[in-house]
């Protein structure tokens, strides 16, 4: 099951499979659940547990968590990729979220078409493909293996292509 | 037998305010009689209200300032008196006679006292003809053709304002000379625009001024009392985000002047009923800035140290009878805090928020109290002011209160609408706002009271996991994952 999850500016992509012998898990293995508790819900993901209050409404998720309140919106992989073409329109890749690069898909000057896979990132254990949101030629390298950067930079640009 | 000449009370409004009076009038033996609009659904108040009437109009705003159809409501249920709450018709002198001129009691001042007050340049002629203290200024009717002249030699920085005005709008600062020309153009299309009425007037402009106001209380055998002052500082385009009780800059002989500046404007006026005087305090002094002829919305933070039911006065005031206290056994216990829950989002400049009500669950504790003016379950349209609630704690000192509105304030769970329950925390964690350094202008310097904190590692991962496994799509695909394919490990991209 994958898609993405959007908390005020920052992306998440979500990939959650069934764990061997029930219950849910992340895509690197941390087990993750969720039960009431009360009127409240408690969250359990790895060795992390809080009380929440949680209501749903369509895509979006209301949670009160420690005092705060989050609304969070779901997006299927087609719903979010198709935003990122419209917002793609300036030719930069920008970081949905904070973390660090674990690979550079492209070399500059390479050809690529809209959609294609230009990098590969982490953010909380749970790696996203960065993807051209248009045709064109890839921009000078900005970020190398490794290098950390914070939601919203610009990770790489796609120029006008010939 | 009944202390009141009325058994029953309309309330001609709606909101937090509406099941506020109503609450009282039930205490007090009283039927509580509501107007209100369709676009509201179910509300706290329509709850309390022992009959009610629908209104309607070209706005839901208009239903509430239909007199004839208010006065209309008011006859089929057998109202007899009427409560006009705060804003919609509590400041117009017109319903006032109306409602009195059907044989109903009017619950609030005289229509004479609501006039006087209610034009911000005959009230501050008034005023200033009694003693009491201006800021330097310039009234366009004292001779328009040397009005901008007059204005320009008070010097900058300066404010004008509708002289028919109220509530922030049609307000402008004009600390550039060259430009008061073109601020005195756009404040009077905004004054004929919001008020019908482009006279304006302009007053040495305070700078890093606090908002200090005196709850007043009159009778109609001639008692006028003062319920100690308020500090409204915190502010957020010109309107009142957090109010307190006492204010706590003041000297106890500031406190003292300002408290009888305001009753001597009370009793100057034959003031009868609740109302507030405003003042502006600056480096060098107070000066008088409006009175309101009605309760106010923050008017809880005095009830808490005072220990009065305002509205119970009102009510007791507006039967004839002489105020139950005497200035002398007015108390002053501890300090109260109100905050305003607005359905707003102060990432985006404060715009209006709309949506469902979820979740709704207040807070609890000594001293805590929640004045809503919706439900779970209930809908918040833009068709109305945007407060949701207020939230007002009492403790035995500032530093108390502070805690245990922080405390409220993190315990306070509503979901389904965007709030500024954020900047709330955000601004009494602030140092100065702590400390009571505050200002009308403290909001507006620091956008980073409406930012928001980045997300720490634990709390995005909880974030996470709690809202994929509250998606019933989510949760569903995952299900639908045969058992094999999930052995044989997660596909990722």
């Amino acid at each position: 099951m994958q898609g993405y999850l959007a908390i005020g500016e920052e992306v998440h992509a979500l990939t959650i499979c069934p764990a061997t012998g029930g219950g849910y898990r992340f895509a690197d293995g941390t087990p993750l659940s969720l039960c009431a508790s009360g009127s409240r819900m408690r969250v359990q993901v790895g060795g992390i547990v809080r009380e929440v209050d949680i209501a749903v409404a369509g895509e979006t998720v209301w949670i009160h968590l420690e005092g705060v309140t989050y609304e969070i919106i779901w997006r299927s992989a087609i719903e979010h990729h198709a935003r990122s073409v419209d917002a793609g329109a300036d030719g930069a890749v920008h970081a949905p979220m904070p973390g660090a690069v674990v690979k550079v898909l492209v070399h500059p000057g390479d050809a690529v078409r809209l959609g294609d896979a230009v990098m590969v990132i982490e953010s909380m254990k749970l790696e996203t493909t960065l993807r051209a949101p248009r045709q064109g030629v890839v921009g000078p390298a900005r970020f190398a293996v490794g290098d950390t950067f914070e939601c919203g930079a610009v990770m790489l640009e796609i120029g006008e292509g010939s | 037998m009944s202390e009141f000449p009325f058994a029953s009370v309309l309330v001609a409004n709606r909101g937090e305010i509406a099941a506020r009076i109503l609450r009282t009038a039930r205490a007090l033996g009283l039927r509580g009689l509501l107007v209100a609009h369709e676009i509201d659904g179910r509300t706290p108040a329509l709850d309390l209200a022992e009959d009610m009437r629908f209104v309607s109009g070209d706005t839901p705003v208009a239903a509430f300032m239909d007199i004839p159809q208010i006065l209309a409501a008011a006859r089929d249920m057998g109202a007899q008196a009427v409560h006009p709450g705060y804003g919609f018709l509590s400041e117009n002198a017109e319903f006032a006679r109306a409602v009195q001129q059907a044989g109903v009691v009017w619950v609030g001042p005289s229509p004479e006292s609501i006039e006087l007050m209610g034009d911000k340049v005959r009230a501050r002629a008034f005023v200033g003809a009694h003693g009491f203290p201006l800021a330097p200024s310039a009234v366009e009717d004292d001779a328009p053709e040397t009005f901008e002249a007059r204005a320009r030699a008070l010097g900058p920085p300066l404010l004008i304002k509708p002289s028919a005005g109220g509530g922030g709008k049609g307000m402008r600062i004009v600390r550039d000379l060259t430009r008061l020309d073109e601020e005195l153009g756009h404040a009077r299309s905004e004054a004929l625009r919001y008020f019908g009425d482009s006279r304006l007037f302009v007053e040495r402009y305070v700078d890093r001024p606090r908002h200090i106001e005196v709850q007043v209380m009159g009778d109609a055998h001639g008692g006028v009392v003062h319920l100690h002052e308020r500090e409204c500082s915190l502010q957020r385009r010109f309107q009142k985000v957090v109010e307190e009780a006492p204010a706590p800059a003041l000297t106890d002989s500031e406190r003292g002047e300002i408290c009888a500046a305001a009753t001597g404007i009370a009793r100057a006026c034959r003031y009868q009923g609740a109302g507030t005087v405003e003042f502006i305090r600056g480096a060098d002094g107070f000066y008088f800035l409006e009175m309101n002829t009605r309760l106010q919305v923050e008017h809880p933070v005095t009830e808490m140290i005072t220990g009065l039911d305002l509205v119970a006065e009102q009510l007791r005031v507006a039967a004839g009878q002489p105020l139950s206290f005497a200035q002398e056994e007015v108390r002053r216990d501890g300090h109260a805090i109100e905050v305003r829950i607005y359905a707003e989002d102060p990432a985006r400049d404060f715009a209006p928020t709309a949506g469902r009500v979820l979740r709704l669950r207040p807070p609890t504790g000594e001293g805590v109290r929640f004045d809503a003016g919706v439900l779970e379950g209930g809908t918040v349209s833009a068709a109305f002011d945007p407060m949701l609630a207020k939230l007002v704690v009492h403790g035995a000192d500032r530093a108390q209160a502070l805690v245990r509105m922080r405390a409220a304030l993190s315990e306070l769970v509503l979901l389904g609408v965007t709030s500024n329950i954020a900047l709330l925390r955000a601004l009494l964690d602030d140092d100065d706002v702590a400390a009571g350094r505050i200002h009308t202008g403290l909001i507006a310097e620091r956008p980073v009271l409406a930012a928001g904190n980045p997300l720490a590692p634990e709390t995005r991962a909880v974030l996470i996991a709690a809202a994929a496994l509250s998606l019933p799509e989510v949760r569903g695909a995952v299900d639908a994952i045969p058992q094999l394919h999930a052995a044989m490990g997660a596909w990722r991209n």
